[in-house]
Order: C-alpha cells, then structure tokens, then sequence
C-alpha cells in the first residue's frame, strides 16, 4: 500500500512539475513578444537623438535624415529679397543652402529647428538644401521660390 | 486509505501550480499595451504639432513650365512634376526674355515660361507670364561631403572622397575667391586645410574635369 502511495506521489509530482514548466514557458514566450511589439516607438526617438557612441564613417543608411521647410512651401511668390527660412532636421545637422547666386552655411539646434535669413535673386530661385547629421547621414531638398515685386 | 490518497494528489498539484497561476499574464499585457497606446499618442501628438505649425498657404505661386495648351481665357503648362491649367485675366501680363511686354499671341505652344498665379475663389488666375530659357533658373551648385585625400603642394587642387560613396572623387579646384570656412562661419586659410580632414565642398558645374570650389566648410 505505501509503495502505491509513493508511486502515485511520484507521479503527481511529475504532473505537477510539468503543468507548471509549460505554463512558465508560455508565459516568458508570450513576455518576449510583448517586448518586442513595444520596442517599434522608441525607435524613432534613436533616430532623431543619434547616439554619441555611433561610428561617423559608418553612417546608418536604413533610418533616412528627415528635413522640411516649415517657414515656406514650394513655388511661392514673394514680395521681399530678404526672408527668414526656418525648418527642422535632425538636431545639430549641418545645414548648407545654395542659390545661383548665395551660399550659406548654418546649424540646426538641439531640437532640429534651423533658422537663417537669406536673401532671394530677383526672378525665379532654386534653392538646394542639403542637411548633414552629426553621423554623416545627407540628405538634400530642393526648392523654388521666386522673388517679385510685381503686382500681381 | 483512498480518501488520503485523493487529498495527497490534490494538494501536491495545487501547491505546485498554484504560485504561476497567482501571475496574472493579462495585466502585464494590459501594461505593455498602455505604454505602447502611450507611445502612439506622443507619435501623433508631435505629428499634428508639426502639421498645425505650417504657414497658411500663399495664393501667389509661381511655375516654371512649357506651354502644352493655350487659347483665349485657358492655359495649360507642363511643369517637373505634373500639368496644371490656369485661367487667363484680362488684366494678365505677357512679358519677353528681356522684359518687355508682348501679347497673348505671341506665346506659342512648347515655349518655356515662368506663370505667376493667383489662387482666388478656388480659381487659378494666370496673373504674369514670363517667357524664359530654362538654363537661366538652374542651380548648377553642388555640395559633397567629402574627406580630403591629396592637396596640391601649391594648395590649389584638392582630390576629394565622398564620404558616403567611396566611388565618388571630386578635383576640387581652389582660387582666390574660394572661401574657406569653419562650420561655425569663421574664415581659415588653405593652409588650414589638412589630409583626411573632412569638410563640405560646395563647388560651381564641372570645369575642365575639375569643380571650381566656391565654398569649403570644415567639420
């Protein structure tokens, strides 16, 4: 009779351990995906603050350098040579700007934001932009603004 | 003696599972949710700033293009990227190359043409018609980011590899009008340039298999 309870005993024990590692395993497997779903939104922010430890001449060609012009849009008229372009890009980029005329060379600040005062040819203007990460990513915008006192 | 054993083998599976089933996995999947909602929302709270902080759009544009239509109170031009329709004013002007005034018919079919617009009442009003020679609005400027290979012994050329594409090697031609600069605008001389140093070369179109540097930005 006792050989039969520790038989039984041994079995439940059995039993017991494996329903317990299969309900440990699901659970780690099911933690390890939940941590990978929430790794995607902080990847941006990577992006945007690249890390000092990165290698310069190793650029990191999967994550684009974004760059806009917020102060301006594309082919408009303006009645005045002398405006402020502002726009954002990675921070602390190094942003270069030509005209036909004028070359400039200016900084973004910590937060991405750029701002210089340019002045326009008179007529039509293709502006080149071009933006350089502190990790030597470009990337480059053109753009056309044109200049006219013209009433129109 | 069965009752004993029933009570054994019941109590040994319970004590055994019970502390795993005590975790409960949907509150932690309930967490990672809410930080991931968390997450999203700040994506979408930092995007809509971006779009709410654009300009009010300005009614005056202006397109170059080539002329694809024209008739008394229409015309269609052809610009880089699509084909747009504008509505001729009866106060419109037509201006030549050298900025003198012509008429409506001496605009042709396939001519190249600066169109300044008016957008009023959902209308684009053909206000200003420029003839032009598509040359004159280029931008030939080129700027690479590059890491000095070689300079001359006079200073005056300087061989130039792109950074991002080793393939790319630039005969940068220096003169006296070549501004030398640091990024923060302070003026360097030629002998401040040194090998594998990397700058930003912004130079005029290809000249004689070299490109005239216009501006040189160290890093």
């Amino acid at each position: 009779m006792i050989k039969t309870l520790l038989v039984t005993a041994f079995f439940a024990l059995i039993l017991g351990l494996g329903l317990s590692g299969t309900v440990y395993y699901l659970k780690q497997n099911q933690k390890s995906r939940q941590s990978l779903s929430t790794v995607v939104p902080t990847l941006n922010p990577q992006a945007e603050n690249p890390s000092p430890t990165n290698t310069p001449d190793q650029p990191n060609s999967t994550l684009p350098l974004s760059l806009t012009i917020t102060s301006h849009q594309n082919y408009d008229l303006i009645s005045t040579a002398k405006i402020t372009l502002t726009g954002t890009t990675t921070p602390k980029s190094i942003l270069v700007l030509t005209t036909a005329s004028q070359n400039y060379n200016f900084s973004a600040d910590d937060t991405g934001k750029f701002s210089q005062a340019i002045t326009l040819d008179s007529g039509f203007n293709t502006l080149r932009l071009k933006a350089i990460s502190p990790d030597y990513q470009e990337t480059e915008l053109t753009y056309y603004l044109t200049f006219s006192t013209a009433k129109i | 003696m069965k009752k004993f054993f029933l009570i054994f083998l019941t109590t040994t599976y319970f004590c055994l599972a019970a502390p795993l089933q005590a975790q409960s996995p949907t509150q932690v999947l309930g967490e990672s949710i809410g930080d991931l909602r968390e997450n999203l929302q700040q994506k979408v709270r930092e995007k809509l700033a971006e779009i709410t902080d654009t300009t009010p759009l300005n009614p005056k544009k202006a397109y170059p293009g080539t002329i694809v239509e024209l008739n008394e109170d229409k015309i269609k031009i052809r610009t880089q990227t699509q084909e747009m329709e504008f509505t001729l004013a009866s106060d419109t002007a037509y201006l030549n190359q050298k900025q003198r005034t012509i008429k409506r018919e001496d605009l042709k079919k396939d001519q190249n043409v600066l169109l300044l617009s008016l957008n009023q009442d959902t209308i684009n009003y053909a206000k200003r018609i420029l003839l032009v020679e598509p040359k004159d609005l280029e931008n030939n400027k080129k700027t690479t980011l590059g890491t000095i290979a070689d300079i001359s012994t006079a200073g005056s050329v300087i061989t130039l590899v792109s950074v991002n594409n080793q393939n790319e090697k630039l005969q940068i031609k220096l003169d006296s009008k070549t501004e030398i600069r640091t990024k923060d605008n302070k003026v360097l001389k030629v002998s401040d340039l040194k090998k594998d140093q990397k700058i930003i070369c912004i130079s005029g179109p290809l000249d004689k298999q070299s490109y005239p540097a216009l501006r040189l930005i160290t890093l």
